[in-house]
């Protein structure tokens, strides 16, 4: 089994519009990486150049923070559903 | 005589009016009474403002506080209901109080033509109840949260971009957390990507403003002992426009929030810096001192 990541409002683009992308994955950043190979782009999108996550960005891992886990090396494990969302704030 | 037929009259009109509101068994008489004994600040008459303003007049609160520095432009009223085309270059408080008094006239609206800024915010913020943010700006953003977590004030949040809306409710009365605990910062400019630059489907903003409108209700309601149903406290309702999709997410209060966790957070110590990079005064970050 594999783990399924949905990128939410304006970030759905990065997976080109996929309603989500399943993938094997041992932790976030691993996952991160693996999307990388396939979506051009992701990982600026979504990460520093210091390899930190964007603070406009929240990536959920059922529904828990990974900033109030262990960030980007939160562990991931089959069955795990990864949320991806981003601050807006027009009006 | 005159007078008390007018108080009469007066009585059947408000009856009358709120006829449908008084027959909810969740809002009832005293329910409707709450909500015009209720003084909420709706800041930013524009897309989101507009809805939120519209139905909140419309269901009879009692004041709003109306926060726009802007004039209105026709590229506005795709979007922004409040004004209409012979209202161009008004300024766009002016042409929704006009809007809301016309829509319920026993609402009393008090306009300001103002930017909210570190200087005014604390004393507009605390002559109201609850705020309902509309604004356009991830600094105006950080300093309402900021100020109603100081001033312990209920703050609907509402957002959009392209086709996409979120929405929350924040009560830091209750230690539910703070819009720091969901984003601690605002984006990098590089990043911050604003509706002039992006676009806005413009029924995203009736629909998000919409629900503000409901809350900004509910949190009224409930608080006043009428038991609505949970809000959208410890969720963001995030809405997709282009699947006709909503979603919610869990929000948990940041143990580490530099905010609504401090012990001696003072929003004056914060600097909300306009590190505008396209000449928009959209692009504002706010970064904690």
């Amino acid at each position: 089994m594999s783990v399924r990541f949905e990128f939410l409002g304006p970030l759905k683009a990065i997976v080109a519009g996929e309603e989500a992308v399943e993938l094997e994955a041992g932790t976030v950043a691993q996952a991160l990486e693996e999307l990388n190979k396939t979506y051009d782009g992701l990982a600026q999108r979504l990460l520093e150049e210091s390899g930190s996550l964007h603070r406009h960005i929240n990536i959920y891992v059922n529904e828990e923070d990974i900033r109030l886990k262990e960030n980007l090396q939160t562990p991931l494990a089959s069955g795990d559903v990864v949320t991806v969302i981003s601050a807006i704030a027009g009006g | 005589m005159a007078q008390s037929a007018r108080i009469v009259d007066e009585s059947l009109d408000w009856y009358n009016r709120y006829a449908r509101h008084i027959t909810l068994e969740e809002v009832g008489e005293s329910g409707q009474q709450a909500l015009g004994d209720t003084r909420v600040l709706i800041i930013g008459a524009g897309g989101l403002g507009s809805p939120v303003a519209l139905y909140l007049a419309a269901a009879g609160v009692g004041t709003l506080g109306l926060v726009d520095f802007d004039r209105v432009s026709l590229n506005n009223l795709q979007r922004q209901i409040l004004h209409g085309t012979s209202d161009v270059g008004r300024p766009k408080v002016d042409s929704a109080q006009e809007a809301l008094v016309h829509i319920n006239p026993q609402v009393k609206v008090v306009t300001y033509q103002d930017r909210v800024t570190p200087e005014n915010a604390w004393e507009l913020i605390n002559g109201y109840d609850l705020v309902v943010d509309g604004s356009d700006n991830f600094a105006t953003r950080f300093l309402i949260n900021d100020v109603c977590v100081q001033a312990k004030k209920p703050l609907i949040f509402g957002a959009v971009l392209q086709f996409s809306g979120q929405v929350t409710v924040f009560t830091p009365e209750d230690d539910s957390g703070c819009y720091r605990c969901l984003f601690p910062e605002a984006p990098d400019p590089r990043y911050a990507t604003t509706c002039v630059e992006a676009g806005i489907f413009g029924v995203t903003t009736g629909i998000i403003g919409s629900l503000q409108a409901a809350e900004a209700l509910k949190v009224i309601l409930n608080d006043s002992g009428h038991q609505v149903g949970p809000t959208l406290k410890n969720r963001l309702l995030m809405y997709d426009g282009k699947d006709s999709s909503f979603r919610t997410i869990k929000l948990s209060k940041n143990p580490n929030c530099p905010v609504c966790s401090a012990t001696a957070f003072d929003f004056r110590t914060v600097t909300y810096v306009d590190n505008c990079a396209v000449g928009s005064p959209a692009n504002e970050v706010a970064k904690l001192a």
